[in-house]
């Protein structure tokens, strides 16, 4: 056999690759949101029988993401809020921002959830262990947060509730508000909570950050250490403030979901 | 004739023993069929039968003694790990028609380019253990000289088509060879094409193709031969997983690197290769007794390794601790964890790349450009280029004494950086150091190239890292031989230099100016080897050696450098490589018996090594930098092949081995992020752990019989055993040992895991069919592993965390649970080829 008969031969072995490597780009096809059966606010019933409650039957809230943990302000968990109020699922995984950034939309089935209550905020998520004190504990795992939220299409950025100091009710922790023409007593003069490379001990620390209406009334704003904003100093000067409302004993409180929540009016 | 046959056999037979990455190393062929590379006119078999003319007590100084039958072992317990006398690859030497096949920045051999010899005829003339090469004196490991010239006649050609299901399904070699009718040039052709899923291990797939030629024109006294070898082509890859993961997955061959996408699997772990080797040699007589060889060759070549990198995001691997139920400590969680695991939901056991897109596509930005993605592909890419010039004088007055010398020059040069492969739905990566995202002190200090300041990275883009590698070396050696009718002896002696420089080209924020941009120090390496050694053979059949070694040789160019994607800091005190070795040999042969014993004594001392990771104990990313690494190598290895009848031949090989680390290295702890010194003068109490992945004891009994009419079956018992996990050498540490609380935790923190023992049994079956127009057909068949073990654990590596007891320092340190890997199940080799 010739030597330039076997060229064929080597073509034909030298054909193109499988395409084992070669992909199109996912369809990311996202599930049908079920449909709400219950409003937020109406899951405080459930919990005024006398503590944390475990759902057995086929509960579902929806409504849209207020809070994430993208600038580490919230530890391992988010907030979502229908037309009548918020709450916390405490997923107990970290960069929930990836999958549940502010305005996603999500359906949360609450059959084996339990419904607690910390400071004021109601809170989802599993079956606080008796050694911990806590009402509810974090989910921990995907597959738990699979099970029981349900993930759909992104919307516009959540609208706060605007109010007063004032007007500020047991009803609305937990929601996104805004309220206007506040001015912080130190501001330019602090940071919002201390980072650790401020720190004596090396380790960060949050802090509370007050801040006066015209009305005169007070309301604390509430940072981690471990914020990325933590070490900002806090501005100076009249400035509108979004955030979850929050409560500390019987203080109202805000807590920050970045920077761009404080707007110089 | 017989080496016509013989040639073709050889691209017949099947590879053996072979689990997945390394590939196959060169086959090798029987002793008794050795084509000399001189003299030409005395054969292997008028030594070995005893029966020639021949008074010649001792082979040739070419060292046609060798280790087939250990060959043989390495080829069946590959599976194990098991390679001869543990020696790290770098200790063998290859070359390719007098051209060294060596690489001066890489620890690994070139397998692509000996891969791609393979797919033609070729003799390996091998000088086993501490005998000198042909070409070079070599080191410890032997050295293997491979030539393609003027090895057959006539014309040939071979289709073979193999159906297996190790590491691929399908593969297709053609390999042909054309002689000039007055045999003055000769021209060999092959193409090896493999391609398929492995039949055990989702996610890992072969897509290779190497093409091969080689063309020799002779011209009276002078010889020009032309060697060109070429791979391209991917390969998907797997990785080591927990025992918890294995009793998950209910499965020993998870592989944590895929998932579906579309529906389909994708491997986030792909080797891509597309290397290109050529070797241009000229052989040429001056007078009747010296003959001077010159091998030119150049090789080039890209290498890709894929793999996820993230930003803000969770880890994707879907078996990362926390993601398992061994992790959480409230029940609830830990049971859906493990109902998920064993359901075999593919979101939660492997990569969940829709959700990867998701992350990408799901969030809002004000940015122009889009969407910044948290999670994408890159590929580590290295770009080589090499080139080297060889010269070898033989002279040989007679056949009493030879005199061989050499010159050797290579310069070599890698491009390293990181390419942005798939940005996974997102729309652009921003080129920052992750790593420091969430430092106290060094979070805005980002930027991975300063004069480059946040740069958008999109797919094809270069990012990340980018880096060169510059090292030449120089070598001049002699090999002086003599003989008498039953003394041989030999001397050798080599001296050289190896250096290697980094060049950065990106400047890190965190190491501004030189030190990480630009070029680094130049690293030089004086070396030498000394071999010498001699032989007695008291009788025509017994031969009895004494080799001994003294060498220091240059450690790879890139493990002399601390980290070298971003820095020009070389490892602090790196030398060379200091080896001395000693062999004694006894060669039995008789007509049908043929004995190898052999016990060695290797010690291989000041290697450095380093490993980037998180420190637990200090919470930070640091660079373990270990130096004064010494290794010990010591053992017996016996071979024999005995003819128990003319047709039914039964071979053995064993080795009892000691490989261990002789000394405790010294450590030292270095943050990544600025290059602070956390920690030095500490040592890791590693003397007397065994290395890593070799077998202690290792044995293999083959029975092979020929039929009449070309059948041929055989049957091998395999056995392996005393392998152990690569350690941890912070868990060596004072630091690690002293929180133990007794003696027994401290003996746990310390105490090295040895992997069960390992037992196979494989059988073979082939046939040869030949016509009369001197076509043939030939079938073979090797069924491996017949009792379908699944429980061989044939490597595994500590890993470098620990968990603590308490968030407080001072807590009781328990090391995270060891990885490892089994060996397949019951699998198979079938070939059929045509010959025309």
């Amino acid at each position: 056999m010739k030597p330039f008969l076997s060229i064929p031969l080597f073509c034909v072995l030298l054909l193109a690759g499988c395409g084992y490597d070669a992909f199109d780009a996912s369809d990311s096809v996202l599930p049908n949101l079920p449909e709400a059966n219950v409003r937020i606010a109406g899951l405080r019933e459930f919990y005024r029988d006398g503590g944390a409650t475990t759902f057995t039957r086929d509960y579902v809230i929806a409504g849209l993401v207020t809070a994430s943990d993208e600038s580490g302000n919230f530890y391992r968990s988010f907030f979502v809020e229908d037309e009548t109020g918020g709450i916390e699922i405490k997923a107990g995984l970290y960069d929930l921002h990836t999958l549940f950034p502010i305005g996603r939309r999500v359906a949360v089935r609450l059959k084996g959830m339990t419904l607690g209550r910390d400071n004021g905020v109601y809170q989802l998520g599993s079956k606080g262990l008796p050694s911990s004190g806590y009402e509810t504990d974090f989910l921990g795992h995907r597959a738990l947060l699979d099970r029981y939220v349900v993930r759909g299409s992104l919307a516009d950025a959540p609208a706060p509730s605007t109010g007063t100091i004032r007007g500020m009710r047991e009803e609305f922790v937990g929601s996104l508000i805004r309220i206007r023409d506040l001015c912080f007593v130190k501001g330019g003069r602090e940071t919002w909570a201390v980072a650790a490379k401020d720190s004596w001990n090396g380790k960060p620390s949050s802090k509370d950050v007050w801040a006066k209406d015209e009305a005169g009334d007070s309301i604390s704003v509430y940072t981690s250490g471990y914020a990325d904003f933590a070490p900002d100093t806090v501005p100076v000067g009249k400035v509108d403030v979004t955030g979850i409302l929050l409560k500390n004993g019987k203080n109202y409180r805000l807590k920050l979901r970045n920077p761009n929540d404080v707007e110089k009016r | 004739m017989r080496k016509t046959a013989y040639s073709l056999l050889l691209l017949l037979a099947p590879i053996t023993g072979r689990s997945q990455q390394p590939p196959e190393s060169p086959e090798r062929k029987p002793a008794y069929e050795e084509i000399l590379p001189f003299p030409e006119t005395e054969t292997s078999d008028d030594v070995f039968s005893g029966e020639g003319e021949s008074v010649w007590f001792v082979p040739p100084v070419s060292g046609n003694r060798s280790y087939f039958p250990l060959g043989r072992l390495a080829r069946q317990l590959f599976f194990a790990g098991y390679r001869p006398r543990g020696y790290d690859p770098e200790h063998t030497g290859y070359r390719i028609n007098g051209a060294a096949v060596r690489s001066l920045t890489e620890s690994y051999p070139e397998w692509d380019v000996l891969t791609g010899i393979r797919a033609i005829a070729y003799d390996d003339a091998e000088t086993p253990g501490l005998l000198p090469g042909l070409s070079e004196p070599g080191l410890a490991g032997g050295n293997h000289d491979l030539r393609t010239a003027g090895l057959l006649r006539g014309t040939q050609n071979r289709l073979i088509y193999s159906l297996t299901d190790r590491s691929y399904t399908h593969r297709l070699r053609y390999s042909g060879h054309f002689e000039s009718e007055k045999r003055q040039r000769n021209l060999s052709l092959g193409v090896d094409r493999r391609w398929g899923r492995d039949g055990f291990v989702d996610g890992l797939f072969t897509d290779l193709t190497t093409v091969s030629a080689a063309a020799d024109k002779r011209f009276g006294k002078q010889t020009v031969s032309l060697f060109y070898t070429g791979t391209f082509g991917k390969r998907g890859l797997r990785s080591a997983a927990t025992e918890e993961t294995y009793e998950l997955a209910g499965n020993p061959y998870y592989n944590p690197n895929w998932g579906y996408q579309n529906g389909k699997v994708r491997n986030a772990k792909v080797r891509g290769t597309d290397a290109h080797f050529a070797v241009l040699s000229h052989t040429v007589g001056l007078g009747s007794h010296t003959v001077l060889h010159t091998a030119l060759s150049f090789r080039t070549g890209r290498n890709t390794y894929s793999q996820p990198v993230w930003y803000d995001a969770p880890t994707p691997y879907p078996d990362y601790y926390r993601y398992l139920p061994s992790f959480p400590g409230n029940p609830e969680t830990a049971e859906a964890a493990r109902q998920a695991w064993e359901s075999g939901n593919t979101a939660v056991t492997q990569i969940d790349w829709n959700g990867l897109y998701e992350a990408n596509r799901f969030h809002r930005t004000d940015d122009p450009e889009g969407n910044r993605s948290h999670y994408a592909l890159r590929n580590r890419v290295t770009d080589r280029n090499e080139g080297a010039v060889s010269m070898r004088v033989e002279y040989r007055p007679g056949t009493h004494f030879g005199l061989t010398g050499g010159l050797d020059f290579q310069q070599a040069g890698t491009h390293d950086y990181a390419r942005m492969k798939d940005l996974l739905g997102g729309d652009y990566w921003l080129d920052i150091d992750q790593y420091l995202l969430d430092d106290e002190y060094y979070g805005d200090k980002l930027l991975n190239d300063v004069r480059n300041p946040e740069r958008r990275v999109r797919e094809g883009d270069r990012f990340g890292y980018d880096y060169r590698l510059s090292a030449q070396s120089w070598k001049a050696w002699g090999t002086a031989a003599c003989r008498s009718a039953r003394w041989q002896g030999f001397a050798s002696l080599l001296l050289g230099e190896t250096a290697v420089r980094r060049t950065g080209n990106y400047e890190k924020e965190m190491y501004p100016g030189n030190l990480s941009h630009g070029k680094s120090e130049r690293l030089r390496f004086r070396e030498y080897t000394v071999k010498a050694g001699g032989a007695f053979s008291p009788t025509l059949r017994h031969r009895i050696g004494l080799n001994l070694m003294l060498a220091r040789t240059a450690p790879p160019g890139r493990e002399s450098f601390i980290a070298p994607d971003h820095r020009n800091a070389p490892v602090p005190g790196i030398r060379t490589i200091q080896l001395q070795g000693a062999e004694l040999t006894w060669d039995y042969t008789s007509p049908r018996v043929r004995l190898n014993l052999a016990a060695y004594l290797t010690f291989s001392d000041r290697h450095a090594e380093t490993r980037n990771y998180y420190d637990d104990l200090l919470a930070e990313y640091v660079n373990l930098v270990m130096t004064d690494i010494g290794k010990l190598y010591g053992g017996v290895e016996i071979g024999t092949e005995i003819g128990l009848t003319s047709r039914l031949t039964l071979t053995a090989a064993l080795a009892f081995q000691k490989a261990e680390y002789r000394s405790d290295p010294a450590i030292a702890l270095i943050r990544d992020s600025d290059g602070k010194m956390l920690l030095e003068g500490s040592r890791s109490y590693l003397s007397g752990c065994p290395l890593p992945g070799i077998p202690q004891r290792a044995g293999t009994l083959t029975l092979d019989y020929r039929f009449p009419k070309r059948w041929r079956i055989g049957a091998a018992l395999n056995y392996a055993d005393g392998n152990h996990v690569s350690p941890n050498p912070v868990r060596r540490m004072n630091r690690a040992l002293d929180p133990a609380g007794s003696p027994e935790l401290r003996e746990v923190m310390h105490g090295q895991e040895k992997l069960p023992e390992a037992v196979t049994v494989s059988v073979t079956l082939g046939k040869d069919f030949r016509f009369r127009n001197g076509h043939g057909i030939g079938l073979w068949v090797l069924l491996d592993n017949l009792a379908d073990n699944r429980s061989i654990r044939y490597a595994g590596y500590e890993q470098m965390r620990f968990s603590r007891s308490d968030s407080d320092a001072g807590g009781t340190l328990t090391p995270f649970p060891s990885k490892y890997y089994y060996a397949y199940g019951r699998n198979y080799y079938c070939s059929l080829s045509y010959t025309f």
